[in-house]
């Protein structure tokens, strides 16, 4: 039984963001705990009445305009742009044009931990609306895409962030699509972490 | 003329302390400090901070005055306070070390004075915060970069870069930054750099600057310099 709780995910993110500045050194037994927190969040989504297992033909029906006419809206949605860099990177994972607009969200979610709905075309937040947790699974989902593409730990350390704002709210995830993808984020965090660990020399008890 | 500006945490301590400690002397010393409470070190920590040629244990001022080091103070930490920027162009200083992080806004940039800045890692490939723990993971070693601070986040014309291998403790934050840092700094002197005036531009870089680093990959980049 692990002795210390993981606590980055006991408040809500979404309300009390987590800065993650000058975090204490645990020992081992921290490692322990994180993953006992997400393999009791993989078994809950699991056990999900909806739960299927994941599958990247969830976005491949969308009818969803290019990246690039929708960052020229004045006011675009961040979901609508989100499927489209998705469909973008899955249908071309080494397609570069996206990266500087993933990147740019990526600065604003480690800036704010927060994801607006809508921006302007130069990507100034309209409105003050950011608990539409969708938002924050498809930027996790594009950490994950471009962490097995380039193995750049920028990105799992940003999708480790988001995972945790997404653990600490989960009750906001009802949908059966976020549902399958979070499940398939957290399994895949999981492995990454698991093979750093393992790469590293270190095996936890 | 080479001033300090210092602030009471453990990067102050080793930059000044180990500056005494090679008879290097800077003409102007500023401290800034909110007189918050300092930290206790354990026993360990205190003795590995002296292995690396600084005592942890004792405070800024303390060094400062056992030293009998002139020094002004100021009771904020803001390097773009309006009083510290009358201060610096009064003194007319060449260049200025600075130990604390953030961006120069215009007003302190362009009092003709060079800030450098010791910044933890290899740049353009590190820059950003607490890279040392990332170049553990992918190098097993720590870089730092001097450079002079412009208006971009660690993207100053470079002084010089030397690199570590990684430390066999677990007290990065509070002991081997600092550290590197400071053997960066008196390599600087040591060299004469800044009487030569040999600074580089840095490499371009399209890479997108490091953010602190989650608790999970800091505890596997610190169990992976203990094991």
């Amino acid at each position: 039984m692990n002795k210390i709780p993981y606590s980055y995910t006991r408040n809500n993110l979404l309300d009390i963001p987590q800065n993650y500045q000058m975090s204490s050194y645990e020992g081992p037994d921290f490692l322990i705990s994180y993953q006992f927190s997400r393999k009791k969040i993989i078994t809950e989504l699991e056990k999900m009445p909806d739960f299927i297992s994941f599958s990247n033909n969830f976005f491949s029906s969308q009818d969803i305009s290019d990246v690039y006419e929708i960052i020229k809206i004045n006011k675009f949605s961040t979901n609508e742009l989100y499927h489209s860099i998705i469909m973008e990177l899955i249908s071309n994972p080494k397609n570069t044009q996206t990266i500087p607009i993933i990147d740019k969200f990526l600065k604003k979610f480690e800036i704010r931990k927060r994801i607006f709905l809508n921006y302007d075309n130069e990507f100034n937040i309209i409105g003050d609306e950011f608990k539409e947790i969708q938002n924050y699974v498809l930027l996790s989902f594009m950490c994950l895409i471009r962490y097995q593409t380039t193995s750049d730990l920028k990105y799992l350390n940003t999708f480790l962030k988001l995972n945790d704002l997404i653990c600490s709210a989960k009750k906001l995830i009802v949908n059966k699509i976020d549902i399958s993808l979070f499940h398939y984020l957290l399994t895949s965090e999981m492995k990454y972490v698991l093979k750093l660990l393992d790469e590293s020399g270190i095996w936890l008890e | 003329m080479v001033g300090i500006i210092l602030t009471s945490d453990n990067r102050s301590k080793a930059y000044i302390q180990k500056l005494i400690s090679n008879k290097i002397k800077l003409e102007h010393i500023i401290l800034m400090n909110k007189k918050t409470e300092e930290k206790s070190f354990s026993e360990n920590e205190i003795k590995i901070s002296k292995s690396y040629g600084f005592d942890i244990s004792e405070s800024v001022i303390q060094t400062l005055v056992k030293n009998n080091l002139a020094y002004k103070e100021f009771d904020f930490i803001d390097i773009n306070h309006p009083e510290l920027i009358k201060y610096v162009s009064k003194i007319n200083l060449d260049y200025c070390i600075f130990t604390g992080g953030g961006i120069l806004k215009h007003q302190i940039l362009n009092l003709g004075t060079k800030f450098i800045h010791l910044h933890p890692g290899i740049v353009p490939y590190y820059r950003g915060s607490t890279c040392f723990y990332y170049s553990i993971l992918r190098n097993d070693n720590c870089g730092v970069s001097a450079y002079l601070m412009d208006e971009n986040l660690d993207t100053g014309d470079l002084i010089l870069q030397l690199s570590f291998p990684k430390p066999s403790h677990i007290y990065l934050d509070d002991i081997f930054d600092p550290h590197i840092r400071s053997e960066a700094l008196i390599a600087i002197f040591s060299r004469k750099l800044l009487e030569k005036k040999k600074f580089q531009k840095q490499e371009k870089s399209d890479s997108s600057p490091f953010f602190i680093i989650h608790p999970v990959l800091k505890h596997i980049a610190i169990l992976r310099c203990i094991k």
